[in-house]
Order: structure tokens, then sequence, then C-alpha cells
């Protein structure tokens, strides 16, 4: 009896509070109107459900990074400096360095003496751009390309740089530009992974390039880049072990995919369904990577465009070749390294080489993109991590000198995907030492890929341990003067 | 009771008698400190007669309603009236004294003055009325009226404060006058930075509230400056007081906008710097910047990147059907969140048919990017194509696209680029595209179109851009790289098989054996592995026509048919040039005779210290020779040894020296290359142990930059046969 009483008595007042609250939910909802995403989901979901595809229409809709791992000198480049001749060993003005931080290798010099060019510059297309003897080539088609004098960094030694530039951090761990994009944008290709890296190796001093600069990171490991290696087997652990046909193939992954699903099924992780996807990637792989690798199929005149070393596999001139095969059958991000361009010593002679090696490949596969209209959607970048120092490390010879690494300044271009083409952008002071004028930082430079290929990087972001990531970090802006 | 109503009475009175004397002397008057500090509390005391005569005229006109004892209902309306009566005349005189500060002026703040002090006047009438017992219309009207003239007064005043479109600002501001700047046309001071001052400065820079004496909102008065001085020295932002107040600190008390006002973004603090140091023109327009100039780059931040996307007119594709048209060879997607356009790309020329092409069928009002680049394409295909009505881009690379294909893309109206590379099209099938109203980009490189046709279609459409590529390049003759020798070793133990490659397809590959040049006998083009079985010379070329032949490579191919079965260095090499210590003398493989690979694990380097090494061997071996491979670089510093010592024993003998012989050195100019060095012949004798001493030069020869330093000495390989 009692006990109904009460539950009497609660049904009372629950009724009433019902009856009360209606107003005031109302009241909620009315208020909850101007909370745009309350009931839409936080915004970070918001942000998740653009995953995969573009924020906006983008200009580009693939990368080709032509990575020049060593850091290439601005000065023996595209930073045409003949101030640096005249003063030929003057030591470095403290107006100028304004107690930049030195690497180990040149702080303890007593003096920091000014060093020219040994190689003569000449101007070049509509923009009259400046473009060094040792890269006749690329001289050729600048009307293509945007060269950006004023890039800087904050990085003074390799890995940090290399780093910085690829992931958008200096200490490692964080996703590669190329695993965001085929996170933000989805693969375009399914045949193929959506991010491969190509490696090569010039006679010049060279710097260490490893997997974890193509590392997806925190993000799922479907993101991750694939080596392509030169040779028979291109991509590791992709053919069958030997005494396995296609058909007991077919029919182990078939087996296997039951046995992961019952798996997923139990313990709902995610990165089950990726290993799925993976084998099932790499099955189709094994028939698609060989038709993309097949370079006999060439004509001579493409061979004699990229040089005869594009068909000696491994050579920076074959991965220049392979980049357009891959950006043909929709790879989102190809990148390449070329090795040896850390030119702290026999400066002249090395640069020669390294320059010999990518020039005429690099400046072919613009004009090979363009023909084919390919350079509309796809984005072509060439660059090093940082610059090299105006003076001279060790010995001066003006014949032999070495430039030690230089974070404050230093060239890069850019083409294609809504690139302005045909500028010169960005300038530094007549020492090469400073950026003068339109100053471009790596984020900001990552800002702007990201906009080009139609993504906002402050909406790119990942959630991880308790906070979002993004390539750009806390940083960046879109440098619009560089947009088409 | 009694005395506080006959106080209040006498405080009103004597409030709206010093309100009229304000107004009378106003002009006059002087503000201490004290009174400014109460004038500057208008705006919180304001709200109370606005509350209160509110309040009264509500109750008042729902008498009825409350059912209330009559005598009390009057009591309450009474202390309403008499509230309402004192705090409006109190509000005024506040308002008065505020209004006496600098920056008030101006026709809105006379409205708000005499409207305010009308509503103190009617609501000390309607206190007297309301004691006196007048009608209930005529109070009611009153009341009426006093609370349309309380809301006036206030909206203006609101308008002083915060500005005069303050209201409808979130309306007008979206709307399209200021969001689409148009930037070719932009006069920089009138459509860049009059915003930025419209929005950020106005409220109280303007003819009514000119605080510290400074309208903005005409030019002239711009020009002319406030109480401090003139606003900005054209030409130098670094004089200019403008700029001094935008980028003190916030917290300064100078800081424009003052705290707690939305202060100017940093794109807006350049932008009017840049106006400044350009000489703060009002008619330059931002075409007249030169196009790198800093200030596009902030306009464009400001005001969105480049031209605003296209915006597709058509309804977008239902998204499950657009989804379920995605395969592994077929990607169907939306170019961008939201957008309604869809990109298709087919891949894998073997997994594409009609068919699969018919299944996007449905979404073809939607396809915007179609890529069907070495697909199968047929005329079949064109003529489903022509059905997509808002195809921007189509790209038929390597495809069987013929001239008659192209004619049936006539309808595609907003078509703007097409591929074409390394189709059979012709001038005629690129001439029927041209027709096309947005046509502007053809890539027709590798085609039946050459460099003159696209001349003449340039000259004939020259909004069209005809790329044919870059085929001339078949004019520049390269030089063919190097042929390749595999295997890649230059020793060998009994005989191999030598192949020579080349990577690129159809050369001439020219070989001799034994040392003649390729150039000088009958060639011999190779075609099969040829056999090697002792010491051989083989020099190669490739030939091919539209080439360059390449160098001649040569390779001495050295025989080493024995190894030892045991073998140890007595001495060891130099840490950096170690090799991979003793077997990297008998591994067949050579060292590199580029002198940046002098390190590169294949030779072993000696320097002030001898080379011994000592080999055995299992069943007695009869030595015909034994040879020294090694490097010669007078830049590396690397000189043969300048005596070799060979000791030999038999069974468990011990060692004897069999032989000793000086070397000659090589001279300034001998170039960088792998040197064979023969030991001291040991006369045919069977031996089980064998040792060879080595000793560097000691000092580098007079001729060396470096002379009178240690030399070194290395070497890959020992061969013995």
């Amino acid at each position: 009896m009692e006990k109904n009483f009460l539950e009497r008595a609660l049904n009372v007042n629950r009724r009433q509070f019902f009856s009360r609250a209606s107003a005031g939910i109302g009241s909620l909802a009315l208020g909850s109107l101007l909370i745009p995403n309350l009931f839409s989901g936080r915004s970070d979901e918001d942000e998740a459900s653009m995953v995969g595809m573009p924020h906006f229409a983008p200009k580009a809709k693939r990368i080709i990074y032509m990575f020049q791992s060593g850091a290439p000198s601005q000065l023996e480049s595209f930073d045409y400096k003949p101030m640096l001749r005249t003063m030929m060993g003057q030591d470095l003005p403290e107006s100028i360095r304004q107690g930049q931080r030195l690497t180990g290798m040149t702080a303890d010099q007593a003096k920091f003496p000014l060093v020219g060019s040994f190689y003569d510059f000449q101007q070049y297309g509509k923009a009259r751009a400046w473009v060094s003897d040792l890269f006749p080539h690329t001289a050729k088609v600048v009307d293509d390309i945007c060269i950006v004098k004023s890039l800087f960094t904050e990085a003074i030694n390799h890995d940090p740089a290399i780093t910085f530039f690829q992931t958008g951090a200096q200490q490692g761990n964080r996703p590669s530009m190329g695993s965001w994009l085929s996170y933000g944008l989805g693969s375009e290709n399914e045949n193929l992974p959506s991010f491969c890296v190509l490696v090569s190796k010039g006679k010049g001093n060279g710097q260490g390039v490893y997997s974890k600069l193509w590392s997806n990171g925190f993000l799922d490991s479907v993101h991750q880049g694939v080596q392509f290696m030169p040779g028979a087997d291109p991509v590791l652990y992709m053919g069958n072990p030997a005494g396995t046909d296609k058909q007991s193939r077919r029919q182990m992954l078939d087996q296997l995919e039951t046995l992961n699903q019952m798996q997923y099924d139990k313990m709902g992780d995610p990165e089950i369904i990726t290993k799925i996807q993976q084998y099932e990637m790499a099955y189709r792989m094994q028939t698609s990577v060989p038709e993309v690798t097949d370079l006999s199929n060439e004509p001579d005149h493409i061979i004699k465009l990229y040089g005869p070393d594009c068909l000696v596999p491994g050579t920076y001139a074959a991965n220049c070749l392979l980049a357009r095969k891959l950006a043909e059958n929709g790879v989102r991000f190809i990148q390449l390294y070329h090795q040896g361009w850390d030119q702290h010593g026999n400066l002249p002679n090395e640069m020669a080489g390294q320059a010999k090696d990518v020039d005429q490949a690099s400046a072919a596969l613009v004009q090979d993109l363009k023909q084919r209209g390919l350079l509309e959607d796809t984005l072509v970048i060439w660059g090093g991590e940082f610059g090299r120092t105006n003076y001279c490390q060790g010995k001066l010879e003006f014949d032999k000198y070495g430039r030690d690494h230089h974070p404050r300044a230093f060239s890069a271009w850019l083409t294609g995907g809504g690139v302005k083409a045909g500028m010169v952008y960005g300038e530094t002071d007549e020492f090469g030492y400073n950026v003068t004028k339109n100053p471009v930082h790596v984020h900001d430079f990552h800002a702007t890929l990201l906009h080009l290929m139609g993504l906002d990087h402050e909406k790119l972001t990942y959630r991880h341990q308790g906070r979002r990531y993004r390539l750009t970090d806390v940083a960046g802006k879109v440098v619009n003067d560089l947009l088409a | 009771m009694k005395l506080l109503k006959e106080l209040s009475i006498n405080l009103i009175i004597g409030l709206n008698a010093l309100i009229l004397f304000l107004l009378v002397f106003e002009t006059q008057i002087e503000i201490p400190e004290i009174l400014r500090v109460a004038g500057r509390t208008h705006p919180l005391l304001l709200h109370f007669p606005i509350v209160v005569l509110l309040l009264a005229f509500v109750l008042k006109f729902f008498e009825k309603y409350f059912s209330i004892e009559e005598a009390a209902f009057r009591k309450i309306v009474r202390f309403l009236l008499f509230a309402g009566a004192l705090t409006s005349a109190a509000t005024v005189i506040l308002g008065l004294f505020l209004s006496q500060e600098e920056g008030y002026s101006g026709d809105l703040l006379q409205w708000h003055k005499w409207i305010g002090v009308a509503v103190s006047f009617i609501s000390c009438g309607l206190l007297w009325g309301f004691q006196e017992n007048i009608s209930s219309k005529f109070l009611k009207t009153g009341m009426a009226i006093s609370s349309i003239a309380v809301l006036v007064a206030g909206h203006f005043g609101a308008s002083l404060t915060h500005g005069e479109d303050f209201i409808l600002a979130p309306l007008s501001s979206g709307a399209a006058d200021e969001n689409f700047v148009d930037l070719t046309q932009a006069v920089v001071y009138n459509d860049l930075v009059r915003p930025v001052l419209k929005e950020k400065c106005y409220s109280c820079h303007n003819p009514d509230k000119a605080k510290g004496q400074l309208v903005m909102t005409d030019l002239d008065a711009l020009l002319k400056g406030g109480k401090t001085g003139k606003l900005f020295v054209a030409g130098n932002s670094d004089e200019s007081l403008i700029m001094e107040r935008l980028l003190l600190d916030v917290n300064h008390k100078h800081r424009m906008p003052p705290k707690g006002k939305a202060p100017l973004t940093e794109e807006e603090t350049a932008l009017i710097r840049i106006w400044i140091d350009q000489g703060a023109s009002f008619s330059a327009k931002l075409s007249d910047y030169a196009s790198g100039d800093e200030i596009h780059q902030i306009v464009k931040s400001m005001y969105a990147g480049g031209p605003a996307p296209e915006v597709y007119d058509f309804e977008a594709a239902d998204e499950t059907r657009v989804n379920n048209l995605n395969t592994v060879y077929r990607l169907v997607s939306p170019i961008a969140y939201e957008s309604p356009g869809l990109e298709v790309t087919f891949f894998s020329k073997s997994n594409f048919d009609t068919k699969s092409f018919e299944e996007i069928k449905p979404v073809a009002n939607q396809i915007v990017y179609l890529n069907l680049s070495g697909m199968n394409v047929t005329d079949t295909e064109m003529k489903l194509i022509a059905g997509f009505p808002n195809l921007r881009q189509l790209n038929v690379n390597y495809s069987e696209v013929t001239d008659k294909g192209l004619k049936e893309l006539s309808t595609l109206k907003h078509l703007n680029s097409i591929m074409v590379a390394g189709t059979k099209v012709s001038v005629g099938g690129i001439t029927s595209l041209t027709g096309l109203p947005n046509l502007k980009r053809i890539y027709a490189w590798n085609t039946g179109i050459n460099s003159a046709d696209s001349k003449s279609l340039a000259k004939k459409y020259p909004g069209v851009l005809v790329d044919t590529g870059a085929l001339e390049t078949d004019k520049d003759t390269l030089t063919l790289n190097n042929p390749q020798f595999l295997p890649k070793n230059a020793f060998f133990r009994e005989s191999f098989q030598l192949t020579i490659k080349h990577p690129i397809h159809g050369v001439d590959l020219i070989y001799t054996v034994g040392g003649s040049n390729p150039d000088s006998v009958q060639p011999k083009k190779y075609e099969k592995p040829i056999f090697i079985k002792e010491n051989t010379i083989v020099k190669a070329k490739a030939e091919k026509g539209g080439w360059i032949s390449s160098k001649v490579v040569e390779k001495n191919y050295q025989r080493s048919s024995i190894k030892p079965d045991v073998f140890s260095l007595k001495t060891t090499p130099a840490p950096q040039h170690k090799g991979r210590g003793g077997a990297s003398l008998f591994d067949l493989i050579e060292g590199s005779t580029d002198i940046l690979y002098a390190s590169d694990g294949n030779w072993l380097g000696y320097s002030n210290q001898d080379f011994i090494v000592e080999m055995g061997f299992k069943k007695p071996v009869v030595l015909k020779e034994v040879l020294l491979s090694t490097l010669t670089s007078t830049a590396l510093e690397s000189f043969p040894p300048s005596e070799i010592e060979i000791w030999v024993a038999y069974g468990g003998a011990p060692l004897s020296l069999a032989g000793r012989i000086k070397i000659d050195m090589p001279g300034e100019k001998s170039p960088i290359e792998r040197k064979i060095i023969a030991c001291p012949t040991v006369n045919n004798q069977a031996v089980t142990s064998l040792k060879i001493i080595a000793k560097p030069l000691s000092k580098l020869p007079s001729w060396h930059k470096n002379k009178g330093k240690a030399a070194w000495f290395f070497l890959d390989e020992i061969l013995i046969n």
C-alpha cells in the first residue's frame, strides 16, 4: 500500500515534471537553433565527414614532389647574387647574420668568408628569371614554372629539416604530407597506393632518406607511402611466393578474409578492415604495378626528353618518367628523393654532377605533363630542405669552396595545378642571406599546397591523443600570390 | 512617508529646474571632474526611466485585468510615476553632463537630447495629472506618448554609442556590395581601406560622435585629423599617428580601437600601412600596384583567394547512386564537399568496355571531369559523351578516338579543355572542336597534328590553345648511355658468359675482344653472350639511328683460378679503408675507380704500414703468376707499393723469401686507374703457403703537392693462377 502510494506520488511528480518541462525544453530547442552544430554532431565530426574529398573545388588532383635531399645551394641555382663575387673572401657582416645559429660544422670557424657562385647566371623567360648555367633544361621551362626564392625554415640540420618539410613537425612521428593527402582526399585509383615513393642517389655527399619520412604517423596505415624499388620486383613482398600460382593466392586471400572478417565482427578494430583491403589491393597490384612500371613502350622522343638514363632503373631520370606514369594512373602523391646535395666542400664539382643528374629529367617531366594536359591538375614541386650559406665552409678556393646549412632563405620551384606560371616570387637581400620580401614559411608552403588540392589546412585535422593535429600544426597561411 | 513624498516632489521640481538651467546655459558650462564621473553613469541610469515608465504604462493599460483594490492600484501607479519622473530627470541631467565631454555633437545628439528632455517633462506632467485626477483617457494617452518618447530617445542614444546602423548591420554587412569587391577595378581607398575604417572606426569618429575631435567619415575631415594632430603623413607610415595608435599595446589608453572594441586584423593594419606608404592616394587603383607587390597578397587573403570557384547550376545526383557506381576500376566522386559536380575516372584498359561506360549514364548530367586516358574509347563512347551536358574537362589521351568521334562533341557547351594526346586525330577533328563556345585548351601532342598546324590553328582561333608538345627534341641528338657488362665483376675463376646490355630498345651493341677499338675493326654485333675463359679486354659501344653513339666502354677481365683455402691479414688496413678485411681480396669484386667511391668497401688501404697477407692451400698448387690489383690516383695519394716480396713454403716448412721486386712509380699526369701489378715469379714451384709483403711508398714524389707525406696503397684483389 505504502509502495503504491509512493509510486503514485512519483507518477504525479513525473507527469508534472514533464508537463512543466515542455516549455523549458521548447525554449532549449529554440536556443539550440543558435548553435549550428549542436545536434549535427561536434564540429570535428563535421570535419570528419569531409574526409575523403576536397573541401572545395581543387586546382590540383595530385602532387609530384621532386625532393632534392641534402639541400641544393640556392646561390648556384636560382638566387643570383653577383655581390658575393665582388665581396669574395670578406667576412659576413654581423648586421646580416643577426645572430643566426650555426651548425656544429661552421660554428667554430673564425671567419665567414663570403663566396660567390662559381657558375654564371643568365636570365630566361617572360619573367626574366635568373637561372644558373648548371640548369640549362630548367631554364628552358621557366615560363611554365614559378620560382620561389623566399622559403625559410626553422631547422638547421638535415633530419629535422627534411622531417619538417615532409610532416610539418621536426620531431618525427607525424604523418607525412602524402599520408595527409591520402587521408584527406582518398584514393583515386584503388589498384595502386595513393602515396608512392621513389628514391635515387647522386654521387654528391648524401644524407639519409628513411621510411619514417613517408610514414602514416597516427593516421590509418592505409595512408602509408609505398616505396617503389628499381628492378624486377618494384614493390617488396608483392609477388607470389615461389610455388604459389594466382589461383591458389586468390583462394588463400578469400579464406584469410573470412577469418579476418570473423575477427573484425568480434573485436571491431578498424585496422582489421584496413588489413583486408591491403591484401586485396596488393593482389590487384600484382597486375597494376608491372603495367605502370613497364617503360618499354615509351617512344624514343620521350626517352630523349628525359635523357637516356631514364631507362636505367633507379636513376632520377627513370623515377621522373615513372612519376609521370603513376600520375597518369591516378596516384595522389608521388614523392621522389634524390640524394647527394649536401655540398659542405668541393661544391662546384659535386653540384655540377647533381645538377646533371636532375636538370634534364625535372624539366622533361614538366614538359611531358604539359603536352598531355596533365599539368592542368598535377602540382609539381622541386626543392630541398633548406638552403646553403653565402660564406665558405672550410678552406676558400674559388673552384673548391663548400657551403654550410642555411635555413633563412632558399629557393624551390613549383608548377602546374593552379600555380601561377612564369613568376619569380620573393626576394632576398644582396647577400642572399635574409628574405626581404614575401617570406614563405614551411607551414605557409604546406597550407598553399593543401589549398591547391582543395583542402583547408585548418580543417584537415585528425584527433589523436586528446587533441586535433594538422599538417600545418597551429600556423600557416595560404600564399595567395602563388595561385593562378 | 508623507515626508518622503514631499521630498520627492521637491526633488523632481528642482531637477527639472536644473535641466532648464543647463539647457539655457549649455555653451557656458564647465563640468568639474567629479560631475564628469557622474555624467558617465548616464548609460547606466537611463535604463531606469525606460523600465519604470513602460511598466507604469503597461499596468495602467491592463488595469482591469489585475482586479486589485482601487486604492492600492493607485498607490502602485503613483509610485511608478514618481519614480519615472525622478529617474528621467536625473538621467537627463547626467546626460547633459556627458554631452559636455568632447566628441559629442551633431544632429543625432540634438534629437536624443530634446526627446530626452521631453520625456522628463512629460513624466512630470503625468505625475501632476495623476494627482489632479484627470480622466483615465488622457492619462493613458500621455503615458503612451511618454513610452514612445522614451524608446525613441533610447534608440538615438544607442546610435550615438554604437554607430548609426548598429542594429541593421548584421543584415547589411553580408550583402553583396562589401564582400564582392571586383579587385580588377578596385580603388584602394574607396573599396579596400574605407570599408575597414567604416567597420572599425566610424562608430566613434563621425560627425555625431567625434571622439578626439576626429571625424573619419568624409575626406576633408579625415585629412584634417583630430585633437592630437594629423592622422597620417602621406608616404610615411612610421610617422603617421594612425599607425602609432593601431600598433600600441591593447592595454594602452591611447590604443585604437580601444580595448573591448573589435581590433583591426593583421591584414587590415598592413593594408592601411601600405596605403599610407604609397602616398595615401584616394584615387589609386589596386591594379596600379606591381603584380608582385605585398598589397595583392593582403587583399587576396582578405577577399578570399583568386577568382570564385565556378558554381554549378544543376542538381546533385543521388548520393547512394553515386557511391554505388564506384568500383575498383571506376572512380565516381563529387569534385568537392557538397558540390553537385562529379569527376569520373576509369582505370585499367582490360576492365573497360562500352557496358561499363554506359553504367554512368544515370549521372550524365552531373559529370564535370571525365578521364578516360588510355582506355579503349571509340566513337561509340564519344556519342555517349556528347550527352554529358555539363562536361568541363575530357581526357581521352591514348585512346582510340578519331576525328569522327570529336565531331560528336559539338553539344558540349561548357567544355573548356580536352586532352587527345597520342591518338589518331588530325587537324580536321581539332577544327571541329574550335566551334565550342568555352573551349580554351586542346592538348594534341603526339597526334596527326604538327606544330605548323598548331600555329595556323592558333591564328585562326586566337582564344584556343592547341598544345602539340615537345616533339622538337627529335632534332636534338643525344648521346646514348653506355652499354653495361654483366656480370659486373672484372675477375673470374675458370670461365664465364659475358652479357652486354643496354637499357634503350633497338640499339646495336658493337664490341671487340682483344683490345682493338670497335670503331677501327669490322663491327661485331652483339647477339648472344660471349664465352670468356682467359684474360680478355672487351670493348663495346652502343649505336642507334637518331642518336650519337655511346662512349666505348672497356673492361679488362682477369682470371684468378686459385683461391686460397685459408688466408689471414697480418697487418690491419686503415680504419676508413678496411673493406671486408681479407675476404675483399678473394671475392672477385673490383673496387671502383671513381674517386668519390674510394671507400666503397672493396679497397683495402695502407699507409705508413706494410701490407702483409698469408695464404694456405690444402692441396699444393703450382703458382704460374700472382698479381695484385691496385689503385693509382695521384689525387687520392694512392700509389703502387714501392716493393713487393713473396715468401713461399711447402708442407710444414718455414716460409722462405722467393722473390722481391721494386715497382716503377707512375708520373705526374698518370690517370686514375686500376692497375694489375705482377709479383715476383715463383718458378712454377708447388707450394702450400704463400705470403705477400707490399710496402707502400713512404714519401710522395717531389712533384706531388703533398710531397714528403706517406703515400697510400690500395688493393682490391689478389689474383693467383
